[in-house]
């Protein structure tokens, strides 16, 4: 199983895409108003940094997975305890997501079909999908990739049609520090590579240029979030965004291309946004059973991925109302910047320490 | 047969027929004649609280609230196919009607009276009357703001009489009231003193920002509709209206004059009339602070053709004539600029952005007066208004 560096890029875009695009803009505009779109900005960049640090660790343990190496610099004991946090913390991200989709898809597509419903049938498709391992998997992306996202962004940059400039200023009326408050709630958007270069890095083909090519997928994905930002924050205005559940989908639906045969912009977005969150939620699927098959020593992941859809399934179900999924969203992102910006660093530390020391023997 | 086929067969292909099933999406199929497209709606308090006919049946049942609104949907009539189609308006549309205090409440229960399953994504109008918007609409606006299926583009109107009447009367075109009064708020373009229309998105990001707003005006007669005057709310009330010279004036503040016919005396012979077609229009307003005191500026250069000159004797390419022609339209547009300024400050409420133009200019200052915008500063701030107007072209004929 080997990955090559575009597949890379692929998979870090794709992983990180559609996991918060809804609701991401009014995440920012509660915090830095109309510098919103700045926080996102800043948001990307700081989010580069632990996408370097585990590049960085994973370069000291190139034949393994995060996985094991958590178990080389940790002990048995601590390295499997941050492990088992590290793929509880992947299976909150599709539980969450799935949650907001399907509660997206019931608002505005199929408003009598069960959620119990929907998301089964999501489940079923990644369970589908997700069982023949890595290689499967990267070819679906890369053909989602190329026939989804790509019309995806060209439905999303049709938005500048209905923006207002006055929308956008005053720039830093209040300063940077609202614009720093702001890019906290962004990091949950951008996450994705820093687990994807944990769980596969032995798999990169030219393990030298992985920083490189990881780097340029979240300047990707830093583009087109920020742009998707600017355009709701365009159309809406930041006391609007902050004040809306799902602004984006709000945004786009006010964009419309009259006397078209396209018309109404707002249903090829929904259209476009299935694949590509299917493909997404696949990613993460798929790598908590990669991490499930590691901890376990098993053969491969498709008992542990057959496992898991009924876990994720019960847990997309049981928050009872929107504030208790949007407070598992909040503490999820808080575990992933905790994940990111502190686990990590530190391990890389315990990593530089150990081959410092093994260098002075 | 089945026998013959191992287990695995027969799994495989129950949880494909099964998969065929949910990805179909099945749960949700609606046959189109079965939708009942809601065009237009109009709000008006009801005429009286009593029971209407022997069964009542406008009357919504709710546990909380009164019977206080009559929401009229209107929907459109579809024909079958050979069906012969009719020359007027009344028969394009159904009517139906409720009468609560909850708008959901309402629309659900006609509902269940129609047989359809009422879509409102196709919404096109919502007409209030004016007693409704001076009592306040805000509160009535959440229904539509809360609505996944209402767009923001829906566009809002305020009229004098009864809003119901604008969907039910009977117009010359044989056309759906409600898309026709659509396709007719596009040419307020074309004529000046038409208000701008505003519509649901506006309205939601004017309440959110706690700022007042406008809806167009629209009234009907004699099988017409016509869309004419500005009502202006404050706190979610209605509390003025502005005429349509007062809306020529709100359009070249809030900088969307962009085109129109205007007619001043000639200024060679005041008996006869002048009138110039605007064509292009270059405006620019500016927020100044001087030490404590604020001031906006506005500075419009508007270049059009004179396309109608009714003293025929006068040679239309002389300059002088010209030159007097354009100063004359400039103090018109100047007056009916002022005009609607100083009836924005004797209302205490502003709709031209100002507001947001001092907050984006100078935000540290905007933070110090935010609190007294309306009642204080805004009443007492000049505005210096520079138009200046640039005949073009003078038509086919000297």
């Amino acid at each position: 199983m080997r990955i090559s560096l575009i597949q890379l890029f692929i998979i870090c875009f794709v992983t990180s895409f559609g996991v918060s695009m809804a609701s991401l803009p009014a995440a920012v505009a509660k915090s830095a108003h109309e510098d919103m779109w700045l926080s996102v900005l800043v948001g990307g960049v700081a989010f580069l940094f632990a996408v370097w640090v585990v590049t960085k660790l994973s370069s000291y343990f190139p034949q393994h997975s995060c996985i094991e190496y958590h178990r080389i610099l940790l002990g048995p004991i601590l390295g499997q305890g941050v492990n088992i946090l590290l793929v509880i913390l992947i299976l909150l991200i599709p539980i969450v997501s799935v949650r907001s989709f399907v509660v997206a898809a019931k608002t505005y597509l199929f408003d009598i079909t069960p959620p119990q419903v929907l998301s089964a049938a999501i489940l079923i498709l990644l369970w589908y999908a997700a069982q023949y391992g890595l290689q499967p998997i990267i070819r679906f992306q890369q053909l989602i990739f190329f026939s989804s996202h790509m019309v995806f962004f060209l439905i999303i940059l049709m938005g500048l049609m209905a923006i207002q400039q006055r929308h956008y200023l005053p720039f830093l009326a209040d300063g940077v520090l609202p614009v720093l408050k702001g890019a906290i709630p962004s990091w949950y958007a951008y996450t994705g590579p820093e687990i994807v270069i944990g769980m596969f890095y032995p798999f990169i083909t030219r393990q030298k240029e992985t920083f490189k090519w990881a780097a340029a997928s979240v300047a990707a994905l830093i583009v087109v979030y920020t742009v998707t930002t600017v355009i709701v924050q365009g159309i809406l205005g930041p006391e609007e965004t902050a004040h809306l559940l799902s602004p984006t989908i709000i945004a786009f639906r006010k964009v419309v291309l009259p006397d078209t045969f396209i018309e109404r912009v707002d249903g090829y977005f929904l259209i476009f946004w299935i694949p590509v969150f299917i493909v997404c939620m696949l990613n993460w699927v798929y790598l908590a059973a990669f991490g499930i098959e590691r901890i376990l020593r098993l053969e491969n992941s498709r008992p542990a991925v057959a496992l898991l859809m009924p876990l994720i399934l019960y847990f997309v179900i049981v928050p009872p109302d929107y504030q208790t999924a949007s407070a598992i969203s909040e503490w999820t992102n808080k575990l992933l910047i905790a994940w990111g910006a502190g686990i990590l660093p530190l391990l890389l530390c315990i990593a530089w320490w150990k081959e410092k020391r093994r260098g002075a023997c | 047969m089945l026998m013959a086929l191992s287990p695995r067969t027969v799994i495989l292909a129950g949880a494909m027929i099964a998969l065929a099933l949910i990805t179909a999406g099945c749960w949700d199929r609606k046959e189109i004649e079965d939708r009942g497209f809601v065009l237009g709606m109009a709000i008006d308090h009801v005429t009286t609280a009593g029971p209407k006919g022997q069964y009542d049946l406008p009357h919504v049942t709710q546990e909380a609230g009164q019977r206080k609104y009559l929401i009229t949907l209107e929907l459109p009539r579809f024909r079958k196919q050979g069906e012969e189609n009719s020359a007027t308006g009344s028969d394009q549309h159904y009517i139906f009607a409720g009468e609560g205090e909850s708008l959901y409440a309402v629309t659900r229960a006609i509902d269940a009276q129609t047989g359809l399953t009422l879509f409102f994504e196709d919404l096109q109008v919502l007409v209030i009357s004016e007693a409704v918007a001076r009592e306040g609409v805000d509160d009535l606006l959440d229904f539509f703001f809360r609505n996944a299926g209402i767009r923001r583009q829906v566009r809002v109107f305020v009229t004098p009489g009864r809003a119901e009447d604008i969907l039910r009367t009977k117009l010359q075109v044989a056309e759906v009231n409600s898309t026709y009064i659509e396709k007719i708020s596009h040419n307020v373009k074309l004529v000046p003193r038409f208000a701008s229309i505003s519509d649901l998105g506006d309205i939601a990001e004017a309440i959110q920002n706690k700022r007042p707003f406008f809806m167009a005006g629209i009234v009907t007669e004699n099988g017409e509709v016509k869309l004419t005057g500005v009502a202006i709310f404050k706190d979610g009330k209605m509390v003025e209206k502005l005429d349509e010279w007062e809306i020529v004036g709100a359009k070249i503040i809030r900088k969307v004059l962009k085109g129109g016919v205007f007619t001043v005396a000639n200024p060679a012979n005041p008996e006869k009339i002048a009138a110039f077609e605007l064509a292009e229009s270059r405006i620019k307003v500016d927020s100044h602070i001087q030490g404590d005191k604020l001031s906006f500026s506005l500075e419009a250069e508007f270049v059009g053709n004179l396309v109608e000159n009714a003293e025929i004797e006068q040679n239309a390419l002389d300059p002088a004539f010209q030159a007097t022609l354009e100063q004359a339209l400039a103090a018109e547009f100047t007056r009916q600029t002022l005009a609607a300024y100083r009836k924005q400050q004797a209302m205490k409420a502003e709709i031209y952005d100002l507001a947001g133009l001092l907050h984006r200019q100078h935000p540290a200052y905007w933070k110090t007066v935010k609190s007294r915008w309306d009642d204080e500063v805004f009443p007492n701030t000049p505005l210096d208004v520079k138009i200046t107007v640039i005949i073009r072209r003078t038509g086919m004929s000297r």
